[in-house]
C-alpha cells in the first residue's frame, strides 16, 4: 500500500475525532480518508484511553507529536498557516509535500514548529535514498528508533498520533532494495550517528556508532507474530526485547518482555530513558457488540523505581452512538526519578466514560475522566469533563466546538489531546480551569481552510490563541 | 538555807521571784551591730517601790554549764517605783536607759539572769538550750535580729520562759503590751483603685490590730487618710470605726477619700485611738500615682490561638518618647519581666510587649517591627478566672516601681483567641475584631440592623475581602459563615465555627468564592447552644481568578 | 406503549451513568422554570420555551412564543428576577431574545440576551449571548458591564433518550457573571409519558474539586406535566408544574433549601394549542 499523507478530521479536544458518518460537501476522497482515520482510531481503542506523552517529553509541558502526514502517490500539498495568541506576535508555518513514483519531498518550516525541516527521498532500482529528516528504525527500536512505552499495548495503534515514532535526525539514509542493506549518517540530538544494517529474511543485524559513545550492535528477528531484538555495546551493556502476538480482533493477545542493563541509552535519543526491564500483556475480547481490552504491564527503571499498571476498557454501541468505559490502576514510577524529580507518585486509580453519537449533521461527544489516589478513584488528583459538537454546515463548512473543564492538583498534569490545523498537540494542564475550542474547516480557493480559536482563562484572564491555515492538494499525474 | 527550799519550790511553779521586780524585756540581738543597743528591762509590778541595790545582771553562755558572766550590778539605793520600769542597756538605747552598761549578751541559744543579793535568781533563757540552768522551764523563742523577747502581757508568769516571753518590737522603758494601743498590720495598707484619676473617689484600707491589753470600744477608733504635703497632711477622708476590737484581734478598716491632683503622692493613713500609748504605730504610708501613668495598657492577648504568643499593647500617653525598656511588666503572681533592649515609643504611639515577637510578626506581618519589644521573662497570663472572677492582673511599673497602669481582666465570656481591649468608655471587653487590633486603635462595632451585616457588600475591583459585623443577643457566640451561590449550591465555608464576642466586626476573605454573587449565611449559636440565629446577606465578589 | 428495545435500555442505563459521573447549569437571567433535561429536545421539543435557548443554549421549538417569568431567589429579600423572552423559528433555524432585571441596588443588574440555533430530528444546538449592566457603576467603573457567550446541544441517543451538553459561559468579558456556570452534561430518558434524567455539572469555581449532580423525574398528567428534582450540595429538592390551557402556558417551580429560603419561579407564556 502506498504511503499516504492524509488530513485528519476535526477533533474535539480530549475527545478524539467524532466517528459519525461524514458525507456531503467535502470532496469525497478527503472525506473518506477522514472517516477512515476516525474509524481507525475508534477501532484502535486508543483515543478513549487517557493519553500521556512519550517518555522523552518534558513532564508538565505541552507535547507536540511528530507529524506523520501521508500523501497519496502522485500528488502534492502546500500549506500555509499563521497563528498567535493575544498579546504576542504572529507565527507563520509553511509546509510542502510531494509524493511521486520515484521522488518524494516534505518540507516544514515555522516559527514554533519543533519538527521544522525537510526531507527528500529518491527511489531507484539501486535502492532508496533519503536526505534531510530521516527516521530509521531497526527491529524493536532498541538501537535505532524508539521502543514502545512500557504500558502500550498493540502495535496496531501505530496510526495514533501519540504512538512513539522513530526519532528523526537530520542526515542521509540509503536503503537497498527490499531493505537488505541500510546505511545512514545523521545528526541526532546534536551528535552524529552513523550506522549500517543488513537484513535477510526475518533476520536483521546492524551496528551504529556515535562520537564519544561506544558503538551499539543490534541483532533482530522479525515476523508477523513475533519480534525479538538483542542489542549490545562495546562497554558490555545490553538490552533485549521480545514481542509476541497471536490472533486478530477478538481473542488477540500481545506479550512483551524486555530485559537489559540499566545504563543502556539509545544513540539517537539519549534523553529518553526506557525501563531496562518490563513485562506487559494485552488481550482483546469481543462478545457481540462489546469490545473489551485488558492490559497489564509492569516495568522497572531501577531497584527502587518500579511501576505497574492494569487497565480494562470496554466499548459498545449505545443509543445510536458508542459508549466507552474504562478503569485503570497505576502504581509506582511512571518515569525515572531523574526525570520527574520526585518520588514515585504512588497509587492512582482512574475511570473514564465517553459517549459519542449524533446525526450526520450534528455529532455530540461527552466525556468524563477522573483519577484519584485512593481506591475507586477517590481523593481526586486530576479530572476533566468535556463535551463537544461537530456540525456540518452549508457550503461544506465543518464546525467543531468543544469545552473542557478540568481540575488538577499540584504535582499532577492532565494531558488534553488536540488536533491543530496541521499537527497534534498534547496540552499539559494543571490547576483548575477550562478550555474552549472552536474549529472551522471549509473549502477555500481550491483548497481547504482551517481556522481555530482556543480560549483558556489564566487567572481569570482569557488569552485567545488562534490559528489559520490554508492548504491545497493537487494531483500531479492521473490516478 | 531553810528559807531557800520554799523559794525553790515556789520557783518551780513560777519563774518570777515573788514580791520583786521581774525581767520584762531583753534585746540581745539588735539589728546590725549589737554594741550599745542591747538592753534588759526590769518591771516593778508591785504597788510599792522596790529596792534593787546589789542586784546583779549576768549573761549566760548556753554552750556549757556554769558559764555566767557578770554584766552589771545595781548600785546601792537603786529603787524602782511602783509599776515603773528600769532599763539597763547600752549607750545607744533610745530612750536612754536608766543604767548604762555594755551588756555583751550572747545571741541565742543563751540566757540572762538576775541574782538578788539574797541569792534569789530569775533566769530567762532563749533559743534551744541543752542545759537546764539557762532557762526557767522551756526557754523563750530565739527572736530574730532586731527583735526583743518581751513579757506579754506585762507581768505574765506562766511557769516557763517560753510561755511568758514572745518576740516583739523593742520597747525599752515602755510597757510591752500597752493597755490601749492600735497599730497597722504591716503591709496591709492599700488604696483602691491603685491608680485613680484626680478627684476620683478612692478607698484607703488596711488591717488595724488592737495591740493593747484593753478592748477598743465601738466608735473609739478613727481612721484618717490624707496625702503628705509640704506643710503636713492634706486630709482626703476620715471615718470612725464602728466596730469593737478585742485585744490581740485585727479588723479590716477602710475610709473613703478623694484622690488629690495628678502626680506621685504619699498617702498617710492614721489610726486615732484615745489614750493610745504608742500612737506612732497607728500611722502608715503608701506611695502611689494619681492620674494616668506614662504608659497605658490598651489591649491584652492572654490566650493566643494563632501561635503568635501572648502580647500586650501599650500606649505612650506622654508628650515625650518613652523607652519601653524602662518599664516592668508584672502579673498577679508577681512574675515580672522587662524589655532588655531599648525600644523607643514616640508620644501618643502604640507599642507591643510580646512574648515572642517573631511569632507575633509572623501572625501579623504588617506590624511595625520597631514598635514590638520582647519582654523577658514573660509573665504568662492566665486564661481562666480565679475564684474572685479575675483571670490575672497585668501591671506596668515604671522605673520608680510605681504602677503606670494596672488591669485586672476577666476571661469570662472572652472567646478563645480573642484579645481583650480597652474600649472608648475605658472598659475592657473582648475585642470587636476577633483577630485583635495590635498597633491599631480598637474598632467600634457599627450599629447594624439585624444580627448580621456585610459593611462592604460590593467591594472594589480586585478586593478579595469584605467587612462584616454582627450583633447578637449574647455576650459571646459560636459563629460560622457559609457562602452559597445564586442557585443555592454551597460554595465554601468562609468562617469555621468560631467563638466570637456578641458584637463585633471583622474582615472576611471572599477570594476563594471567585467572582459572582454570593449569599453569606451566618449561623450563630449561643454559648450554651440553646439558641440559634441564622441571618443571610448578599455580597458581590468582583472580578478575579475563578 | 412505546416499545423500548433491549439495546436502547442498555444505552439509556449507560447514558444515565454517564450523566451521573459527569451535574448543574442553573439559570440566573432568564429563569425558565424548567430543568434543562425537559428542554433537551424531549417530545420533539414541544416543551422548549424561548428562555431555554437564552439560558441554556438549547434551541427552542419553532413556534412564535413569548413568555414572562418571575423568580424569587433563596428567599433573599430583593433578590428577584423578572424576565421577558420571545422566540421564533424559520425552518430548522431557531432564534430567541429577551430582557431581564434581577435584584435591587446595589446588587441589581439588567440583562439582554439572544440565542440562535438549529434543530433537526436527531439533534439541536444553539449559541447564546448575554449582556449585562450592573448597578453601582460609580463604585466600579470598570465592572459595570459584562457579557457571556455560550452554547448547548442535544442529540438523540436511541429511542426516547437524549443526551445534552451546555456550556453557557464559554467566553466572558467585563464584569464576571453573577452566577458562574460550567459545563453540564446530562441524559434524559422518556417512555410512555414519564421522563427521568441525570445531569452532571463540572465545577465552576477554582475551589470546587468535583462537580455536582442532579436528577429528576417528570410525569405527564393529562394537560399538565409535573416533575420532581433533586440536587446535591446541599441536598435540596424542587417541585414543578406546567400546564397549558387555551393558548396560555403556566409553569411554577419551587425549590426548597435546607439553610436558605425557597427559590420560586412563575412563568406565564403563550402555548401551542391543546395541552401543554
Amino acid at each position: 500500500m502506498k504511503a499516504r499523507r492524509a488530513i485528519g478530521p476535526l477533533v474535539v479536544p480530549h475527545l478524539g475525532p467524532l466517528d459519525v458518518p461524514r458525507i456531503g460537501p467535502l470532496d469525497v476522497p478527503l472525506a473518506a480518508l477522514a472517516v477512515l482515520f476516525s474509524l481507525t482510531l475508534v477501532a484502535g481503542g486508543s483515543v478513549a484511553d487517557p493519553i500521556e506523552p512519550p517518555l522523552e517529553a518534558d513532564p508538565g509541558a505541552d507535547y507536540v507529536a511528530e507529524p506523520s502526514d501521508s500523501l497519496e502517490a502522485g500528488s502534492a500539498m502546500y500549506g500555509y498557516g499563521i497563528g498567535g495568541r493575544s498579546g504576542s506576535g504572529v507565527a507563520t508555518r509553511r509546509s510542502f509535500a510531494f509524493e511521486g513514483d520515484s521522488l518524494d519531498v516534505a518540507l516544514r518550516d515555522g516559527d514554533d514548529d519543533p519538527y521544522r525541516g525537510g526531507d527528500v527521498g529518491a527511489k531507484a532500482r539501486s535502492g532508496e535514498f533519503r536526505a534531510g529528516r530521516v527516521a530509521p528504525r531497526w527491529g524493536l527500536g532498541l538501537v535505532m528508533g524508539t521502543p514502545r512505552e512500557p504500558w502500550s499495548a498493540f502495535d496496531d495503534a501505530a496510526l495514533e498520533p501519540w504512538a512513539p515514532r522513530a526519532r528523526s535526525g537530520d542526515g542521509a539514509l540509503w536503503r537497498a532494495p527490499a531493505g537488505a542493506v541500510e546505511m545512514l549518517c545523521a545528526r541526532f540530538a546534536k551528535r552524529t550517528v552513523t550506522g549500517v544494517a543488513l537484513r535477510r529474511g526475518a533476520l536483521g543485524v546492524g551496528i551504529a556508532g556515535r562520537d564519544a559513545a561506544p558503538p551499539q550492535a543490534s541483532l533482530g528477528l522479525g515476523g508477523e507474530d513475533a519480534s525479538i531484538e538483542g542489542a549490545l555495546d562495546r562497554a558490555g551493556r545490553w538490552r533485549g526485547e521480545a514481542a509476541l502476538r497471536r490472533g486478530d480482533g477478538g481473542g488477540a493477545w500481545l506479550l512483551r518482555l524486555r530485559a537489559g542493563h540499566t545504563g543502556w541509552r539509545s544513540l539517537t535519543d539519549p534523553r529518553r530513558f526506557d525501563p531496562p526491564a518490563l513485562a506487559s500483556a494485552s488481550r482483546t475480547l469481543v462478545a457481540g457488540a462489546l469490545t473489551a481490552r485488558i492490559t497489564l504491564a509492569t516495568w522497572r527503571y531501577a531497584a527502587d523505581t518500579v511501576g505497574s499498571r492494569a487497565a480494562v476498557e470496554a466499548a459498545w454501541p449505545a443509543g445510536g452512538g458508542r459508549l466507552r468505559l474504562g478503569v485503570e490502576e497505576q502504581h509506582g514510577a511512571w518515569r525515572p526519578h531523574a526525570v520527574t524529580h520526585g518520588p514515585p507518585r504512588g497509587m492512582r486509580q482512574g475511570t473514564w466514560i465517553e459517549w459519542r453519537g449524533g446525526s450526520p449533521a450534528l455529532g455530540l461527544v461527552a466525556r468524563h475522566e477522573s483519577w484519584g489516589r485512593r481506591p475507586f478513584a477517590r481523593a481526586v488528583v486530576r479530572g476533566a469533563t468535556g463535551a463537544g459538537i461537530e456540525a456540518r454546515l452549508p457550503l461544506g463548512v465543518l464546525l467543531a466546538v468543544s469545552h473542557t473543564v478540568y481540575r488538577v492538583t499540584s504535582g499532577e498534569t492532565l494531558y488534553l489531546p488536540e488536533r491543530d490545523a496541521d499537527r497534534w498537540v498534547l496540552r499539559a494542564l494543571s490547576g483548575a480551569g477550562q478550555r474552549s475550542r472552536i474549529a472551522v474547516r471549509c473549502p477555500f480557493s481550491g483548497g481547504q481552510a482551517d481556522g481555530e480559536l482556543a480560549l483558556q482563562p489564566v487567572r481569570g484572564v482569557v488569552t485567545p490563541r488562534w490559528d489559520l491555515r490554508w492548504s491545497r492538494r493537487v494531483r500531479v499525474r492521473g490516478g | 538555807m531553810s528559807g531557800g527550799l520554799p523559794l525553790l519550790l515556789l520557783s518551780l511553779a513560777s519563774c518570777v521571784p515573788p514580791a520583786r521586780p521581774m525581767v520584762s524585756e531583753v534585746l540581745y540581738d539588735a539589728a546590725g551591730d549589737d554594741e550599745g543597743f542591747e538592753f534588759v528591762e526590769l518591771h516593778n509590778p508591785l504597788g510599792t517601790p522596790a529596792a534593787i541595790g546589789g542586784l546583779r545582771l549576768e549573761s549566760g553562755d548556753g554552750a556549757g554549764p556554769g558559764r555566767w558572766a557578770l554584766r552589771w550590778t545595781a548600785p546601792a539605793g537603786t529603787v524602782i517605783a511602783p509599776g515603773a520600769r528600769y532599763v539597763v542597756g547600752g549607750a545607744r538605747v533610745v530612750p536612754a536607759p536608766d543604767a548604762t552598761a555594755e551588756l555583751g549578751l550572747q545571741n541565742g541559744p543563751d540566757a540572762v539572769r538576775f541574782v538578788w543579793p539574797d541569792g534569789v535568781i530569775e533566769v530567762v533563757g532563749y533559743g534551744t538550750l541543752a542545759l537546764g540552768e539557762y532557762a526557767c522551764g522551756a526557754a523563750a523563742v530565739d527572736a530574730a535580729s532586731g527583735q526583743s523577747i518581751a513579757r506579754v502581757p506585762d507581768g505574765a508568769d506562766r511557769g516557763a520562759n517560753a510561755l511568758d516571753f514572745r518576740a516583739a518590737t523593742p520597747s525599752p522603758g515602755r510597757a510591752n503590751q500597752p493597755r490601749r494601743h492600735v497599730a497597722w498590720a504591716p503591709g496591709t495598707l492599700a488604696i483602691e483603685p491603685e491608680i485613680a484619676p484626680p478627684g476620683a473617689p478612692v478607698r484607703v484600707s488596711g488591717v488595724a490590730v488592737n495591740a493593747g491589753a484593753d478592748s477598743i470600744a465601738p466608735g473609739a477608733l478613727a481612721l484618717t487618710a490624707g496625702v503628705r504635703v509640704a506643710n503636713g497632711i492634706d486630709v482626703r477622708g476620715a471615718t470612725v470605726i464602728p466596730d469593737a476590737i478585742a485585744p490581740g484581734e485585727s479588723l479590716r478598716v477602710e475610709v473613703a477619700a478623694v484622690a488629690p491632683a495628678a502626680g506621685v503622692v504619699t498617702w498617710i493613713a492614721r489610726l486615732d485611738l484615745a489614750g493610745d500609748e504608742s500612737p506612732e504605730a497607728g500611722r502608715d504610708s503608701l506611695r502611689v500615682r494619681v492620674g494616668a501613668g506614662p504608659l497605658a495598657l490598651t489591649e491584652i492577648q492572654f490566650h493566643p490561638a494563632r501561635g503568635e504568643g501572648e502580647w500586650i499593647e501599650v500606649e505612650n500617653r506622654t508628650d515625650s518618647t518613652l523607652d519601653l525598656a524602662g518599664f516592668v511588666l508584672r502579673d498577679r503572681g508577681g512574675t515580672h519581666g522587662s524589655a532588655k533592649v531599648p525600644r523607643p515609643c514616640p508620644p501618643g504611639a502604640l507599642a507591643l510587649l510580646a512574648q515572642d515577637p517573631a511569632a507575633l510578626l509572623l501572625a501579623y506581618p504588617r506590624l511595625d517591627t520597631a514598635r514590638v519589644a520582647a519582654v523577658t521573662p514573660w509573665p504568662s497570663l492566665n486564661n481562666t478566672n480565679a475564684a474572685d472572677g479575675i483571670a490575672d492582673v497585668v501591671e506596668l511599673g515604671d522605673a520608680e516601681s510605681l504602677p503606670s497602669d494596672r488591669v485586672a481582666y476577666s476571661a469570662a465570656g472572652v472567646p478563645a483567641g480573642v484579645p481583650v481591649e480597652r474600649s472608648n468608655d475605658d472598659r475592657w471587653r473582648a475585642a470587636a475584631d476577633p483577630a485583635g487590633t495590635p498597633l491599631e486603635s480598637p474598632r467600634v462595632p457599627p450599629a447594624i440592623g439585624g444580627a448580621f451585616a456585610v459593611l462592604t457588600p460590593r467591594p472594589a475591583w480586585g478586593t478579595t475581602s469584605v467587612r462584616i459585623a454582627w450583633a447578637l443577643p449574647w455576650p459571646s457566640a459560636l459563629v460560622r459563615i457559609d457562602a452559597y451561590d445564586l442557585s443555592g449550591a454551597r460554595i465554601a465555608s468562609l468562617l469555621p465555627e468560631t467563638d466570637v464576642a456578641g458584637r463585633g466586626e471583622s474582615t472576611l476573605g471572599v477570594g476563594p468564592l471567585g467572582p459572582g454573587l454570593a449569599v453569606l449565611v451566618l449561623r450563630a449559636d449561643s454559648p450554651a447552644r440553646d439558641a440559634r440565629i441564622t441571618a443571610s446577606q448578599v455580597v458581590r465578589v468582583p472580578g478575579g481568578p475563578r | 406503549m412505546t416499545q423500548v428495545r433491549a439495546t436502547t435500555r442498555c444505552a439509556a442505563v449507560a447514558l444515565l451513568a454517564l450523566a451521573g459521573l459527569g451535574a448543574r447549569a442553573h439559570a440566573q437571567d432568564f429563569t425558565t422554570g424548567l430543568p434543562p433535561a425537559l428542554c433537551a429536545g424531549l417530545s420533539g421539543g414541544r416543551d422548549v420555551a424561548p428562555s431555554v435557548a437564552l439560558e441554556h443554549g438549547l434551541p427552542g421549538d419553532g413556534r412564535p412564543a413569548i413568555e414572562a417569568s418571575f423568580t424569587s431567589w433563596l428567599g433573599v429579600p430583593g433578590l428577584t428576577t423578572r424576565a421577558l423572552a420571545a422566540g421564533i423559528g424559520f425552518g430548522t433555524v431557531r432564534a430567541a431574545c429577551g430582557v431581564s432585571r434581577t435584584g435591587v441596588e446595589p446588587f441589581g443588574w439588567d440583562a439582554a440576551g439572544a440565542a440562535l440555533g438549529a434543530v433537526g430530528e436527531r439533534a439541536g444546538a444553539a449559541v447564546r449571548a448575554i449582556g449585562r449592566r450592573e448597578d453601582d457603576g460609580e463604585t466600579h467603573p470598570r465592572a459595570v458591564t459584562g457579557a457571556e457567550v455560550g452554547a448547548g446541544a442535544w442529540v438523540r441517543a436511541g429511542a426516547g433518550a437524549r443526551v445534552w451538553a451546555e456550556a453557557p459561559q464559554v467566553w466572558t468579558r467585563g464584569s464576571p457573571p453573577p452566577l458562574p456556570r460550567s459545563l453540564a452534561i446530562g441524559v434524559v430518558v422518556e417512555s410512555d409519558g414519564v421522563a427521568a434524567w441525570l445531569q452532571r455539572t463540572s465545577p465552576a469555581r477554582a475551589l470546587e474539586a468535583t462537580g455536582q449532580h442532579e436528577g429528576g423525574i417528570a410525569v405527564d398528567m393529562g394537560p399538565a406535566r409535573v416533575w420532581l428534582e433533586a440536587r446535591e450540595r446541599p441536598l435540596r429538592a424542587a417541585f414543578g408544574l406546567q400546564a397549558a390551557i387555551r393558548g396560555v402556558a403556566v409553569r411554577v417551580r419551587a425549590e426548597a433549601h435546607p439553610v436558605l429560603g425557597e427559590t420560586v419561579t412563575i412563568v406565564v407564556g403563550t402555548a401551542r394549542g391543546g395541552a401543554r
